[in-house]
């Protein structure tokens, strides 16, 4: 069983998922950033490759992006500053990004890299249900890496089936059909959360994309396993120097709950 | 209230239509003449280039038909390229609706840009109803290689390398160079607004 699967195995309510940006707010604060969460309660990382199109990300997250490309943030240098972090970091850990640059660094390369370092799962938004059965599923599964679907108010009974049985982990409801960071009043889309509960899904649901505070973590974590906090984070830790990091994570995930 | 997205090579259509049914409005989507000519609102959305859509339009007699249109029009992104007076990109005559010329973004030792621009930017210089309810220097989300220039039909600045309209307006035709159905909040007041003109 993954780490992942554990983890839900464990703990069925209020999941806890932050993203932040590899390389964000300086090079090298990729892992006290990520020991930082650990130590503040996050259950799990999301780990944001930055990449210079953002496709689903709001400007917030897009900023930090620029910010980490200009730090020299790429495919190659995360791994290497992943090389021994699983002696300090016990979490759950997905990288998210975009199929370019993974495309660039090659595919199954990635894959390999990836589950060397002790990575548990990919979220990759713009790899499409059809290529992902023909020809990236495979890859990802010979590296017993899981791999994270997006669903949206949007997506038919139908295909949120099909994207459940394919979908390792765990499934991540957007909660509208939008990009990060965009400050949603969650009751608009009660039945669509509702809609998705009573499917009855093989998979755990993560609500994530307008997860900003307390309240709005609590109204999540009541129709899903828990909810995915980015943009809010981010901002939090914009501008922070390497001393700053703990304080103000730990700042922030203290406001959650 | 009859609104109808023309139909043709060069397409976002999908989007469109999502971005459209959250505000509560239905479109039609058409390359016919008599509905495009009749209906209340007409939105010329594009992606694509601007030679091989002028082309397609040239064949189809569209370009004469938009041209002739009397009901608000909103051009998207090469849909507001299409609209202006001529395009770099495959060196294009296109509908001359706008004054404005269409240029390539030529990234320069101070701004060291990719080109295209991809992602959000601000929209500031606001000048028309379209922007009712809309902020200075909202966020907007971007995906072009090619801008038009500032001139008088110019409704919005972005700047991207050097300023450019990221919004053009002249008699009952309107253009936005980013994509309000991709523009979360800002997007749908900018999508209502046209609806209500």
């Amino acid at each position: 069983m993954s780490r992942i699967q554990e983890l839900f195995q464990r703990k069925k309510q209020n999941i806890l998922n932050v993203y932040c940006t590899a390389g964000f707010p300086a090079l090298n604060s990729t892992l006290p950033v990520m020991k930082a969460l650990q130590q503040s309660g996050a259950d799990m990382i999301e780990l944001g490759m930055p990449y210079s199109d953002p496709l689903a990300d709001g400007p917030v997250i897009q900023a930090s992006s620029t910010v980490a490309l200009a730090n020299g943030m790429t495919i190659a240098t995360l791994f290497q500053q992943l090389k021994n972090f699983r002696k300090e970091i016990q979490l759950p850990i997905l990288l998210m990004g975009y199929m370019n640059p993974v495309l660039q660094y090659g595919f199954e390369k990635f894959c390999q890299d990836a589950a060397a370092a002790g990575i548990d799962g990919l979220i990759l938004p713009d790899l499409p249900m059809f290529e992902y059965e023909k020809e990236y599923g495979p890859l990802i599964g010979k590296y017993q890496l899981d791999f994270v679907f997006l669903v949206t108010p949007e997506t038919s009974a139908e295909r949120i089936r099909k994207l459940d049985t394919l979908s390792t982990g765990f499934l991540y409801a957007v909660s509208s059909s939008s990009t990060t960071g965009k400050n949603k009043d969650l009751t608009e889309q009660a039945a669509y959360f509702d809609r998705l509960k009573a499917m009855n899904l093989n998979n755990p649901v993560l609500i994530g994309f307008g997860i900003r505070d307390k309240e709005s973590f609590s109204k999540a974590c009541a129709y899903a396993n828990g909810a995915i906090i980015g943009t809010a984070y981010i901002k939090a830790l914009d501008g922070a120097g390497p001393e700053e990091i703990v304080s103000r994570t730990n700042f922030f995930l203290n406001t959650l709950t | 209230m009859n609104l109808v997205i023309i139909k043709y090579n060069a397409g976002n259509i999908r989007s469109v239509l999502y971005a459209l049914e959250r505000i509560g409005v239905e479109a039609l989507v058409t390359d016919d003449p008599d509905i495009i000519r009749s209906a209340d609102k007409v939105i010329f959305p594009g992606v694509g280039e601007a030679s091989t859509a002028m082309n397609y339009l040239r064949d189809r007699k569209l370009d004469q038909l938009i041209r002739s249109l009397k009901q608000p029009v909103l051009g998207i992104c090469l849909g507001l390229q299409l609209m202006c007076k001529y395009s770099e990109e495959n060196d294009t005559e296109c509908l001359g609706i706008f004054e404005e010329e269409v240029r390539k973004f030529v990234p320069t030792e101070d701004h060291p840009l990719k080109v295209p621009q991809i992602g959000w930017n601000t929209i500031y210089d606001l000048k028309s109803v379209l922007f009712q309810d809309v902020q200075e220097n909202s966020y907007c989300y971007f995906v072009h290689g090619y801008y038009a220039g500032l001139g008088e039909d110019t409704i919005a600045k972005t700047d991207y390398v050097q300023p450019y309209s990221s919004g053009l307006h002249k008699n009952n035709f309107y253009g936005v160079q980013f994509h309000p159905e991709k523009s979360a909040v800002t997007g749908e007041f900018i999508l209502k607004n046209f609806i209500q003109l």
